[in-house]
Parts: structure tokens; sequence; C-alpha cells
């Protein structure tokens, strides 16, 4: 009864690891073989254990059975997803640090381990979010990039870049996944900070640019435009120059960016639309001072400035594409 | 020594590895189980791992250079291999290979390594 809990063990450990339809056959297989090795057909308990140190763990024998090894994220990304790990897990500590230090100079708290719960919780929870949305990007990548043999065409390398850089600097990919994280997070969780401050008197002014339950309203597009820069620089530290896949997958990702961005930013209602009134009415402003002008002028350099980075990034990706079908004509 | 060891282990392991293929295949002939294969292969001085040549049967026969049945006349059912056709034109064709390899190597040895 022992011996024979010993083997089935054994081979159930081995072929539950293995895809259903051959199963039973590598169990009659497993149990004769044991039983070969044995060389008899009642071996006892010591026995056994020796033929199954001699076949190895079930682990080991599965994969060997098993052909084809199976990865959510191969060897050949697997540095790439460290690497954006490494850089979304910082930006979100920095995030959310930031986030909650601008709130508590805003609205002090009193209780201070009240404010740690509060750090700790979010930053788990948005920890996870990173680490699962970063998991996805670079599953979704292994899947499509593994599927049936390429065949291997020179043609599509990627271009040597015509400067004197070469390639993708990781750099750039830290800067620009941490910066906007970080200028994401303070935009949303740090509404108030961005402001016209004035001091009247004692009393402290604040007359806020922004709208923040609109802004905060924009939070799904908000996670939207940071999960496409995360795509589109993880697939930089990948294919290593603008290849033509490359050039494709920006191109779509930052034109949605772009689109996503004017709809949010063009939107009256984002904006503190009570801004010119507010400041007119401290009356400490000359009659002649045009300021519905100025607001205007910060909502459009605010509005350009966060539209430069995907708008250069559509440049590239349009210049090296051209670059990419002259070269392969 | 003992580093050397195991780097000279697992290049001997290495060298084996492609020719247990041609050692099983020459073997199969005549339909064999498993265990018989280890055996007849062990008194050949060709030490095989059972983990690793049965999982190669299977593969083998997936690719369509055996054919097995199972034979259940005995005490306990056996799975026999045997070469298929295709089994055994590309086992001629990998013993040309094999050949012509033994003789570049053996000359290369003898003329430059030694």
């Amino acid at each position: 009864m022992q011996n024979q809990n010993l083997i089935d063990r054994y081979v159930y450990a081995v072929t539950k690891r293995l895809p259903e339809s051959q199963r039973d056959e590598i169990e009659k297989e497993i149990r004769g073989l044991i039983l070969d090795m044995a060389g008899k057909e009642d071996p006892s308990e010591d026995e056994i254990a020796d033929i199954l140190v001699k076949l190895g763990e079930p682990t080991a024998l599965a994969d060997k059975y098993r052909e084809r090894k199976r990865y959510l994220i191969g060897p050949e990304i697997f540095d790439s997803f460290i690497l954006v790990l490494k850089i979304v897990l910082c930006s979100v500590l920095t995030a959310v640090s930031i986030g909650l230090v601008l709130k508590n100079i805003m609205n002090p708290e009193e209780d201070l381990i009240r404010v740690i719960a509060e750090f700790i919780s979010t930053l788990f929870s948005a920890a996870i979010s990173g680490f699962a949305t970063t998991t996805i990007i670079f599953g979704i990548i292994e899947a499509k990039g593994g599927k049936g043999i390429k065949k291997w065409d020179p043609k599509k390398l990627p271009l040597v870049p015509s400067e004197n850089k070469k390639g993708f600097k990781t750099s750039s990919t830290i800067i620009s996944i941490a910066l906007t994280g970080i200028f994401f997070s303070l935009l949303l969780f740090g509404t108030d900070f961005f402001a016209v401050y004035l001091q009247t008197g004692s009393d402290m002014k604040i007359v806020p640019l922004f709208n923040k339950q609109a802004l905060l309203g924009n939070l799904s597009l908000f996670i939207i435009l940071y999960i496409a820069l995360i795509i589109r620089e993880s697939l930089k530290l990948i294919e290593k120059g603008w290849t033509m896949k490359m050039c494709i997958i920006s191109l779509l990702l930052d034109i949605t960016s772009v689109v996503i961005l004017i709809l949010i930013f063009t939107n009256p209602s984002l904006w503190n639309q009570n801004f010119t009134s507010d400041l007119n009415s401290l009356n400490i402003f000359s009659t002649n001072t045009d300021i519905e002008f100025i607001f205007k002028l910060v909502k459009s350099l605010i509005t350009i400035g966060v539209l430069i980075g995907p708008a250069i990034n559509i440049i590239k990706a349009i210049v090296y594409g051209i670059k990419n079908i002259v070269k392969n004509q | 020594m003992e580093h050397n060891n195991e780097l000279l282990n697992s290049l001997i392991l290495e060298l084996r590895r492609g020719s247990i293929v041609l050692g099983v295949l020459s073997c199969l002939e005549k339909p064999q189980y498993g265990y018989s294969l280890i055996s007849i292969l062990e008194e050949n001085n060709l030490l095989v791992d059972p983990g690793t040549l049965y999982p190669l049967l299977r593969r083998l026969e997936k690719n369509g250079m055996l054919i097995s049945r199972w034979d259940t006349a005995e005490s306990r059912p056996r799975k026999y291999y045997e070469l298929s056709v295709l089994g055994k034109e590309v086992f001629n064709e990998l013993k040309k290979e094999w050949n012509s390899l033994v003789l570049s190597i053996n000359k290369l040895i003898k003329e430059m390594g030694d």
C-alpha cells in the first residue's frame, strides 16, 4: 500500500504538469519504467525511493517531456522587464510621496499615524497596480513575439542612428517614465500646487489654475496615457532601435496620447473657470492688466508642454519609418 | 581540478546529447520498449538516463521517425517502438553524416591536435 503510494505520488507530480492529452500514456510509461528498473513486480519502498531519485525531480522530468519551456516573460525580454519594473515602482514611490506631502501641506492632518497608514496603503495599492500593469504589458509582448517560427529578415534590423547617439538610451526611458509619473501625480494629487499665490496683507490668497474635480474625473485617461508611455518605452528597450515595428507601434500609441491629451486639456471645465474673476476681485492688479490674456497664455503653454513629448516621438517615428521604407527598396 | 572536471563533464554531456539519437535509432530496427533499449545501450557502454530517453522516444515518434504499439500480452503493458519508413531514411542519412564527421574529426586530431 505504502509502496503504491510513493509511485502514485511521483507519477501524479509529473503528469499534472503535462498536457491532459498525454497524461494517461506517460503515466503508464513511467509506471512500467519504475517496475522495469526495479526488476521485480513488488519492490520495497526503499527500492522505489532509490529509483525515483535516479529518475530525478518530477518538475525536471516533466520539463523534459514538455519540449518547449513556457514563460510568462521569457529570458530575452526579462532584463528589460526588470528595468521597466524598477522605474515604474520608483516613480510610484516618488509620486505617492509627493502627492501625500502636498496633500498634507494643503490640508494638514493632525494624526501622524493616520498619515503614515494612508501612505502605506496608497503606496501598496499603487505599487501592485504598477507591477500588474508592467507584467501584463510584457506578457503580451512575450506572447506576440514568440508566436510561430519567425524567419529572420536582415532588412528588419534597426537603422543605426545617423547622429552620434547609438540607438535608444536607457536613461531617456528612465527620465520619461519617472518625470511623467511625477508630473501626473503632482497634477492629480497636488492640484492646488498649480496656483497663483498672492500675499494680501497678512492673508495668503491662493487662486488655483485647475478645477480639481474635473482633473480627478480624468483619472482613467491619465492612467491610459501612462500605460501607453510605459508600453512605448518598454518596446524601445526591447527593440533597441527604430525598427519598422517600433515606428508603427510608437506612432499609434503617441497619436492616441496626443488625442487624449488634447481632449483633456482643451476642455474648458478642466481649468478654474473663476480664475479671472477671482484674481480681479482681489483688486491688486491695475485695470489695464489683461488677466484673461495671461490666463489663456498659461493654458496654451501648459497644453503645448504636455504635447511636446508625444509630438517629438510622432515626428521621430515618421522620419525613421520613411527611412526604413526607403532603405528596404 | 574540480572546476576542470565540471567543465569536462558538461562538455562530455553535450557531445553525447547529439549522439544518443544515433544510438537509439541503431537499436530500433527491431521493436524495443524503453527499458530494454536502456539495457542494450548500457551493454554497449552508452549510459542513457531514462528521464532523457523516454521523452526522446516520444519526440521521435511525434516527428514520424518511430512507430509505437502497446503490447498488453505480457504481465504489464509495454510500449514498443520501432523505426518507421521515414525513420529508416533519416537514420541512413544520419549514419553518413556521422561517419564523415568521425573521419574529419579524427583526421584533424591526428594531424593537428597531437
